[in-house]
Parts: C-alpha cells; structure tokens; sequence
C-alpha cells in the first residue's frame, strides 16, 4: 500500500513545491509592487526553454544551467521592472497590459523559435532510490528538495535581512517605507528581479521532470494565479497552503476523474472561492 | 410621522457605532441631527438610506418597512441623499450627471433606447428640462458643461445637492451639505434647501455650523451612538449635555 | 446623449454618411476576390466581438474571458444543426441566446465583484468554459474539434461576407443606440461611481448583468455565424489567447469611443495578413502596437485625429507668440 501511494504522494509534493516556487514569485512581485505580472508564466516558460539551450544545446554541467537560467531571467526581471514596470506603478490596468504586451513577444518567440515540438531536459540524476518497498525517482526528491532549500532561504532572508525586511515595509506602505529612506526603486527592481529568477528556476526543474512545451506559460499561470487566490492576494504564507492544495488536485485529480473534469473542477473551485471570499482565506482585501 | 426609527443600533465588531436610536421626522419638517465627530451621524445617514444595514431596530419610512432595504430600492421609494465626500460621475459634465441622475424618472427599457420610443424621448425631454432647471436653482448652469472631476471643491458639493434633488425625494438626507463651501455658496445652498422645503420636501439634515441649524425645525443630538438630546435650535444651545458633548472644541460657530 | 434640435444637420451629415459607406461596402465584392471576401468577413466578424466587448467595459468591468463566450454561441449552434438538423439561421440566434444566458447567469455571481477580482474571475472562467467542451466529447469531439458543421449558404463567400456585413450593421447599430441613450447612460455611470449610482436609484449588479448579457448576445451570435462559415471549430479557438487578442484590439483602437474597437480590429486584424510571409511575427507588431499605445496614446488610435489636431494647434500659437514678441 505505501509502495503505491509513495510515489502519488512524491508527486503531489513536487508539483505543489513547483506551484509554490512559481507563484512565490508572482507574489513577491505582487506585494512589492502591488502590479500583476502577468507575463510570469511566460517568464517561466521561457526558464525552462533558457536552461534547455545551456544544458543541452551547450552542454553545461546541469547545476550550472539552472543557476545561469536564474540569473538570465533574473536580469530579465530587472530590465523589466525598469521599462516596463516603474512607469506604471499607481496605474494597475496599464501595467496589466504591459504584461500582456510581454507575454506575447515571448509566447511568440517560443513559437518561432521552437515551435510546437515538445522538448525535454534529462533528468537531472536517473538514480531511483529505493527506501523499503518504495521505488522513489531520485529527481523528483531532488526537485522537491531544491524547492523546499530555496523557499526556506526566502524565508530567512525576508525575515533576517534588511533587504527582506525593507520589502515587507514597502508591501505594507510603500509611501511610508520611502519615508524612511528605504530606496522603494531598488528595492522593486530586487523583488522583480528576484521573482523572475525564481520563476526561470521553476521553468528549468520542470523541464528536467516533466516536459516544455509552448502552451506550458499559460498553464502555469492560471496555477499560479489559482495559487495566489486560495492563498490570498498579499499573503506569502498562504502559498504554501494553495500550493498544496492545488499540486494535490492537479496530481491526484486526472486519475480519479478524467482529466478535462478534474481540470473543470478545479477552475470552478477558484471561481467559487472567487465569488464567495475573494481575499482568499490568508489574505487582506487589496 | 414621514421617517421613524425604533432602536436603531449598527455594530461594527464589537463597537456599537449607532445604539438604541429611537427618532422620527415628521413630513414637511427640516430636522437637524448634530454632535460632534465620530458620533454616528453620518452612521445614521447610511443606515436609513440604505447603505448599510442595521444589526437591530427598524426604519419605518412613509408608512413602510424599509429596514435592511437595499440603497438603490430606498432611493426609488423617495429618499435622495448627499454624502460628506460626494462621489462624483467625474467623466460626466455637470449637466450629465444631473440627467444621469433622473434614472428613476427615465424609461430604462432596451426597447426605448434602442428604437427611441416616443415614451422615452418625452421623459428624456422632461429630464432635460427639469436637470437645466435644477442647475439653475443650485447655480450650476454656468459650468454645465465643464467635466465634473473638474469642478471645484463647493461647486461639487452642489453637484451633489443637484443629484440628490433629482430624485425627486420626498425624503432628503444632507450629510454636511455646505462644509467647504464659501459664504456665497453657503447662501445659495441654504436658499435652496428652503426652496425645497417649500415644495413640501422633508429634510433631515447633519451638520456641525450652528448657523445652519437655525433652520432647522427641531434638532436631535447624537454622542457617542446614542441620542442625548432633541428639542428646538434654541432649547439645543442651551442643553447641559450638548454643551458637554462638544466641549473639547469639537465645533465652530 | 440626449441630442437637441440644433444638432439636426450635423445628424444628416452623420447618416448620409454612414448610408454611402454602406452602399460601398455592399458593392465591394465585385472587386474582391475570394481571400479577400475570407478577410472582410474575419475583420466584420472581429469588430462585432470587439465591439461587444466594449460594451461590457463600459460598465466597469474588464472581462478577460470574453471569447469563450464567442465559443458558446458557436459549439451550441453547431451542436443543435448537426444532432437535431435544424437550420443554421435559427440555430445561429439560438446560439446568440445562449450566449446572453451564459453571460446573464454569469453576471449573477460576479456582478458584486470588484474590478481586479472580475478580471481574474473572468479569465478563469474562460478557461474553465474551455475546460468544459473537453468534458462531453460525444457531443463536441473534445480538442480535435468539431467539424462538418452545416453551412449557412453554399460554397461561395459572397453571401456570408452579406450575411455577416448585415450582422455587423445590426450590431453596431443597437449598440450605438444602447451606448448614446439613458441606458448606454446608466452603464457608465456605474462604472464611475457605484455609490453615487445606487443613491439615485441604479442597482449596480442589475446594470452589470445588463451588460454582459447584450455584451455576450452579440459575441454569441457572431461565432455561431462564424462556425457555419468554417464548419470547424475547436476549443482553442475560444481559449486564454483569443480572449486577450481581443482585449488588445479593443484596447489599442481605444477603449473611450465607440469607433475605438472598430479601428482596433480593423488595423489589428489586417496588418497579420498584409505582412505576408512573415504573418509568425505578426504578434511582435501586435505587441508593439500595444506598447506604443500604452506609453505614448493611452485613449488608443481612435484618439489620434483629434491628438495632431491640438497638437498642430499648439505649434500654431508657439509660432504665433514667437512671432508677436
């Protein structure tokens, strides 16, 4: 019996820590400078496709390619938050639509240049471990690993550090946080940056556990935003909560139910939750 | 008895903003209902028109339970209101949010405003005329076609007067009508509250100015949620608890 | 808006105009080959969804799903010609209907929301109308799409590019009156305030409703048309992207004016097809156009006249000022 659910539950596990990862990002991005980044998803598709080019187009060491495609897309996050974010701060609507903007410039890109064809990364160790009875993909732990690591160094880091703490200020007033000297640019371009970055590593995991395929930046961010609206908009505990939740439905879902319902279910669920208690049930009212 | 309210209580938490609030206006009449800051006035406002909704007590207005009736239901059965901070069409001209605010006058079907029926163009002519003639008496028709979010602070407030007469109500709640205003504006406001007093309008009226309330028929006094005293403007300058009340220089004469 | 004698000439110029661009329109097939009709009746077809998206914008809310509501009108239309063989012209209006029940039973729930929550509520939605069509493939062949769908007329484009210029000037026409009367009136005021709207007797959720039912009617009606024409349609036709297309063209033409979701879809719609064989990287000049809008045009193309108008004006009094001093 644990033989079985053991692996289910790895699963689970791995894509809510993905989900979580992802939508870590968005909300970073989010609570710092109160813009939905649409263009997250796309972000992360294009993380994935990045570290494809350095892994296996220029066969870097795996490890590196994840950590380059973090700093690619994170420098991307910076370039964006510059041009195309700043300008638009107190104007949600415009800065919905620059994101817009930018999800079709590399949806498009994707498409052209790799096209429909599905792409994989090689797993990132083909060990399976073997604990008792149960068969585990060592990568899968691997992933589900990293995800944990690096979501307890944003924690600390946002709790111990100045930088951290000094986002959290701008979260909660940004007006006031500029008062008292904290530099509310660099600060967003480091939350937008940091975002970004996080999201390119999601991109790259996934690609090395599952598959990349052009149509994976829209799939994500309707999880991503699911996520963010079980959780709460302005809530990053939260995410963990609607990480699970929803890596729970998406993984377990498709086996019990057939795929289109369980995928129908689970929109309708957010809808419901939408309607009923839109700040989420860790969350403030925007 | 037009307007009459039985325990009117409102809890916000566990704060009770409005407690126990037993009052009555009577048709034709201009009430006051002063206190200071914070006392629940404007809290009393929102609950009759329908802003929110009382936790106990009820509202009886014209003969007919309103309690917990919903804002846009309580503005059709004939009570307009302003608001402290008026809540502008701002992309509307001043005379557009005038004819916007005849909505209860207008016919709103699909069929009317698609074909252009001969029942909707002569409401719509009538709104017309009567939204020229409402500026007109508020002062409004020199900047009638100036965008509202344009208009200055008074003649705003004024906007507000104009939209709530155009409810044609029989019942209007004014919620500080002529703060911010200057003494020319305040003359024309009070000039025109009395015109439509004397069309037979009722008025309930929030106000700190005790000039203001000279005006006014009776006056109730609210501290704290509760209703501490009632009687005429005179009998209120001389009442030990109002006094006490806005000790503190809570008001301005 | 309420117009007054005076304005009575400047009406007829207004008709008289729109009655000889009509006459044009009706007479241009007779220049027009057969891809040429397919691209008129695509860009008719834009500026009704468009357009009816607007409507919905009007009164406050930004739907970001509004093309599965385009996916309803034509999966009910095909459905009910192929399974019960009725004719397409009533199963068209069916499908336009069905539409408007969607987006009124929609509107129910989600009229209460507030602005970033309807966007969100909305994309989800359109995602998970989507979703659904996926659910019941005996009826609607899942992903691969449903095909066969019987046609309106034959296998000549002259009458459907008739039929669907008729149903662009039905449409344009009731919104327009829509928009520029007490109801068109009402729509926005909600969208302004929904305070000052209820204290004079608007019920916001009931307007919002309004909305999106004559918003989702034409968007249904349009694509249960649009499935005849192609006899096939799948579900990605109705997904995320498509939604968002249209919020770009609307966007883009301008969201302030009426004409502001006709241009957008006309200029948005063509420029891909004028680009040849380089039609992959339509979506860059998509993007660009939005970008360019956003920054430089916020009221969209439809502004632009009226821009170099006081600009040109501006430069006239540099010039004359300079010159007096």
């Amino acid at each position: 019996m644990v033989s079985e659910v053991a692996p289910h539950l790895v699963n689970v596990l791995m894509l809510s820590s993905i989900y979580v990862l992802a939508a870590l990002g968005f909300a970073l991005v989010f609570s710092v400078m109160r813009i939905m980044n649409f263009a997250h998803g796309a972000i992360y598709m294009a993380g994935g496709y990045i570290c494809y080019y350095f892994w296996v187009v220029f066969g870097f060491n795996p490890w590196a390619s994840l950590a380059l495609t973090m700093l690619v897309t994170a420098l991307f996050g910076l370039f964006i938050e510059k041009f195309g974010f700043r300008p638009f701060q107190l104007d949600f609507e415009k800065a919905i639509v620059m994101a817009i903007a930018l999800v079709i410039i590399l949806q498009t890109a994707a498409n052209l240049t790799v096209g429909p064809t599905v792409k994989g990364l090689p797993s990132l160790l083909t060990t399976v471990i073997g604990v008792g009875d149960v068969m585990l993909k060592a990568d899968r732990l691997v992933v589900l690993a990293i995800c944990i690591l690096l979501l307890a160094a944003l924690s600390i880091f946002i709790q111990k550090s100045k930088v951290g703490q000094s986002m959290l200020a701008i979260a909660q007033d940004r007006d006031a946080a500029a008062l008292q000297g904290i530099n509310t640019n660099r600060i967003s371009a480091l939350a937008c940056a940091m975002g970004c970055g996080l999201a390119g590593l999601a991109g790259g995991l996934v690609g090395s556990v599952l598959v990349l395929h052009v149509g994976m930046s829209n799939v994500i961010l309707v999880k991503i935003i699911a996520v963010v609206i079980i959780a709460g908009i302005g809530s990053i505990g939260g995410i963990w909560a609607g990480g699970l939740i929803l890596g729970a439905l998406d993984a377990v879902g498709p086996y019990v139910l057939s795929a289109a319902v369980s995928d129908s279910l689970g929109l309708g669920l957010i809808i419901l939750i939408l309607v009923i208690r839109p700040q989420g049930f860790f969350g403030q009212e925007v | 008895m037009l307007l009459e309210t039985n325990g009117l209580t409102k809890y916000f938490g566990g704060l009770a903003a409005v407690s126990q609030v037993d009052m009555s206006v009577d048709g034709g009449q201009i009430v006051g209902l002063i206190g200071p800051n914070g006392a629940g006035k404007t809290t009393i406002i929102n609950l009759i028109s329908g802003f929110l909704r009382p936790s106990r007590g009820s509202i009886i207005f014209d003969g007919e339970n309103i309690t917990g009736k919903k804002s846009h239901l309580v503005a059709k059965l004939g009570i307009g209101r302003t608001f402290q901070i008026v809540p502008l069409f701002s992309e509307f001209t001043t005379l557009q949010n005038v004819v916007a605010s005849f909505y209860i006058s207008a016919d709103s079907s699909l069929w009317g405003s698609i074909f252009r029926t001969s029942t909707y163009r002569k409401r719509e002519e009538y709104i017309l005329n009567q939204a020229e003639e409402n500026l007109q008496l508020l002062g409004l028709d020199k900047v009638r076609d100036e965008l509202a979010k344009n208009l200055p602070h008074g003649y705003q407030k004024m906007l507000g007067l104009a939209r709530a007469l155009a409810v044609k109500p029989k019942l209007l709640l004014l919620d500080e009508p002529i703060a911010g205003m200057n003494p020319d504006e305040i003359n024309l406001a009070l000039k025109a509250i009395e015109q439509v007093r004397s069309q037979g309008v009722t008025i309930l009226l929030v106000e700190h100015n005790m000039v203001v309330m000279s005006i006014c028929d009776r006056v109730i006094a609210i501290n704290y949620g509760r209703k501490i005293a009632e009687g005429s403007p005179e009998e209120m300058k001389k009442n030990e608890d109002v006094i006490r009340a806005y000790f503190g220089g809570e008001y301005a004469t | 808006m309420i117009r007054r004698g005076f304005f009575t000439n400047k009406k007829a110029v207004k008709m008289a105009s729109c009655a000889g661009l009509i006459i044009l329109l009706c007479l241009a097939p007779l220049f027009m080959g057969s891809y040429s009709l397919h691209l008129a009746i695509l860009v008719l077809m834009y500026i009704i969804l468009t357009s009816s998206l607007r409507t919905i914008y009007i009164s406050g809310q930004l739907s970001l799903g509004h093309a599965a509501f385009v996916g309803i009108g034509a999966y009910t239309s095909a459905i009910l010609a192929i399974r019960l063989d009725w004719t397409p012209w009533g199963t068209i209006l069916l499908g336009g209907l069905a539409a408007m029940v969607a987006g009124i039973l929609i509107g129910f729930p989600f009229s209460r929301l507030r602005a970033i929550y309807f966007a969100m509520a909305s994309l989800f939605l359109g995602i998970m109308i989507t979703a659904l069509i996926a659910v019941f493939p005996e009826l609607t062949q899942s992903y691969t799409g449903l095909m066969n769908i019987p046609r309106l007329f034959g296998f000549p484009k002259e009458p459907y590019y008739y039929f669907f210029l008729g149903l662009t000037v039905l449409t344009l026409f009731v919104l327009y009156r829509i928009e520029h009367s007490r109801v068109g009136m009402t729509l926005k005021a909600v969208a302004q305030s929904h305070l000052a709207a209820s204290s004079i007797g608007i019920s916001e959720s009931r307007a919002r409703i309004l909305a999106l039912g004559i918003g989702c009617f034409f968007a249904g009606l349009a694509g249960a048309g649009y499935a005849h024409y192609s006899t096939l349609i799948a579900p990605t036709d109705f997904a995320l992207m498509p939604s968002i297309y249209l919020l770009v063209y609307l966007l883009v033409g301008g969201t302030g004016s009426f004409a502001g979701p006709i241009v957008g879809a006309i200029v948005l719609v063509l420029i891909p097809y004028l680009m040849g064989g380089f039609k992959g990287f339509a979506p860059f000049f998509l993007a660009g156009a939005l970008i360019l809008v956003i920054f430089l045009i916020p009221q969209g193309i439809v502004s632009l006249p009226d821009r170099t108008k006081s600009w040109i004006r501006k430069l006239h009094k540099r010039r004359v000022s300079k010159s007096a001093s």
